[in-house]
């Protein structure tokens, strides 16, 4: 069935079911995203949001099912540079890490260029254009670590863009950046999505904001509990339901810290 | 006098083979050490050139056990056992990390205390411990051969073109392991290269400064250096030149002091770790960087 859609679709997830040890994480996905959409996939903590994303990274094998990525099964997918990934690095990279901001945007270029090879002239073009496009060509020579967590989330998006992906996913993005950034970091999220064109996968727990810019609204709870446009999550229950368990997650998250 | 000092230094050094060989050691492992020990720090592995270097000994102490029943083995360069040693236990360490995925950690451990009980075992079998095995534990100077020359100077161009080779791998899977996988690096392979390269640079290393001390030279100059660099590759101009200070300085002060040039080395390598460490301080940097790194 698969097989019919294959030109606007770019990931197509089939029933997929994965469990750590005994625990059942997730169970029976099915899932696709359609070229150009941007995609919000909520679900409360340890709801195996993050655990999807690594499958679809083909960084977890599935218990279960199966996964295309472009129309290759992930295990024999190997045109990465076209899948743009930005992991939850705001709260967990080793921000002593010597390295400067031009030295982390050109790392999304290195699965590109290859092995025993190296940058050209033309890459750090790329580089500096990619840094543009999130505002933060001023800061190439910066150390990452001086700069403050709404930065550092920029500087990875501008990695995760620098190869000119067609997909691009974010895994929680947001957590550890102040609300302005936040509001920011959306609307050049949709901006990418809108201009360029890229298919944005957002993962987050906090609906909130979320809704007002992406076009379709997944959630999950181990099972797959909606899949429909961000009009139609809005119209239903599970809005406020979400919603509204995950305004107290946020709270406590932010009482912890 | 104050002119006669370095002239008879000078002297010395042509006269006799064995310090210029000791000296263009030196050079070479002033710069390989600290070159590794960048990835060493960054990637937060310091212990596994304590464990590497163990089971150098280890290789050594067995070479000079077996040399005893099997006389061919004789005419061999002990450095060889010892390297191959380091690089299966090199090996044997990465396939630990998978097995202990949860527990990565407990393969620096297993790894060390047996080789030192391994060692141990093929020390008393050689007859106890005689002086050669002495020299491997804290270098000497005497101890380096025009072979010795050879063979580091051939493993430090070796090692130097795959790390200017595979720098951009290396980089990435220091920086962000995870995120270097999704980017389609062979991840697997290059971390087999990095821990087989370290275990060849702290074989190489041990003739100077001895197994004991391998890791100080590897881990001090970066150490050093992680407090001044703002890029990675300032990293490397910053640790080289520590590394290299330290070998220099170290090797004419143990030659005029006559005292124990591994120790003379690691003691200057020590000694400029301090200093940075105080020029941040005064400079009032050092306290952001604690408060930098447990924040993450």
């Amino acid at each position: 069935m698969y097989k019919s859609n294959q030109d606007d679709t770019v990931v197509q997830i089939d029933d997929v079911s994965f469990r750590y040890g005994s625990q059942m994480v997730l169970e029976n996905i099915s899932l696709s995203i359609k070229k150009g959409s941007f995609l919000g996939l909520v679900g409360p903590n340890g709801s195996g949001k993050s655990t999807l994303v690594k499958i679809l990274l083909g960084l977890l094998k599935p218990t279960h099912g199966r996964v295309q990525v472009f129309d290759a099964p992930v295990a024999k997918f190997k045109s990465w540079e076209k899948i743009g990934y930005v992991s939850q690095k705001a709260n967990s990279f080793n921000a002593g890490f010597p390295v400067t901001v031009f030295e982390v945007v050109s790392m999304g270029l290195y699965g590109k260029v290859g092995l025993l090879k190296f940058l050209s002239r033309k890459h750090k073009k790329q580089i500096f254009e990619s840094l543009e496009r999130v505002g933060m060509s001023e800061y190439s020579s910066r150390n990452i670590g001086e700069l403050s967590g709404g930065q550092q989330q920029r500087v990875f998006i501008a990695r995760a863009l620098v190869s000119n992906p067609d997909l691009l996913i974010l895994d929680e993005p947001t957590v550890g950046v102040d609300t302005a950034s936040v509001q920011q970091f959306y609307s050049l999220l949709s901006q990418l999505n809108r201009e360029k064109n890229i298919t944005l996968l957002l993962v987050t727990h906090d609906v909130g904001v979320m809704t007002k810019y992406v076009s379709d609204v997944a959630c999950l709870n181990k099972t797959l509990h909606f899949h429909g446009t961000s009009q139609d999550f809005e119209n239903s229950d599970l809005s406020s339901l979400y919603g509204h368990d995950v305004q107290v997650i946020t709270h406590d998250h932010g009482g912890a810290r | 006098m104050i002119t006669g000092v370095p002239a008879k230094m000078l002297d010395v050094f042509f006269t006799y083979e064995f310090l210029q060989n000791a000296f263009f050691v030196g050079i070479m492992i002033g710069f390989l050490a600290p070159v590794l020990g960048v990835f060493i720090v960054v990637r937060k592995l310091a212990l596994i050139t304590d464990a590497l270097s163990h089971i150098t000994l280890t290789g050594i102490a067995f070479h000079l056990f077996a040399a005893q029943s099997a006389a061919w083995l004789a005419s061999f360069n002990p450095l060889y056992m010892g390297m191959a040693f380091s690089v299966a236990g090199s090996l044997m360490m990465e396939k630990l990390r998978n097995v202990y995925s949860a527990y990565q950690e407990l393969a620096v451990p297993i790894i060390l205390s047996s080789s030192i009980g391994l060692g141990v075992v093929f020390i008393s079998l050689a007859d106890g411990f005689n002086n050669d095995l002495f020299n491997y534990l804290f270098g000497s100077v005497i101890a380096v051969t025009r072979n010795d020359l050879w063979t580091i100077g051939i493993i430090t161009v070796l090692i130097t073109a795959i790390l200017i080779f595979f720098y951009k791998e290396l980089l990435f899977l220091s920086f962000d392991e995870e995120q270097a996988k999704v980017s389609g690096l062979p991840s697997k392979w290059i971390n087999i290269v990095f821990i087989v390269i370290t275990a060849l640079v702290i074989a190489s290393s041990m003739r100077i400064v001895g197994i004991m001390l391998v890791s100080s030279l590897m881990v001090l100059p970066a150490a050093a250096s992680i407090q001044l660099a703002k890029s990675f590759k300032q990293m490397f101009l910053y640790a080289v030149l520590f590394g290299e200070t330290s070998v220099v300085l170290g090797l004419i002060s143990a030659f005029y002091l006559n005292l124990a040039p591994g120790g003379m080395i690691v003691v200057t390598a020590l000694l400029i770790l301090v200093t940075v460490l105080l020029y941040r301080k005064a400079a009032g940097f050092a306290i952001q960087t604690v408060r930098r790194t447990p924040n993450m």
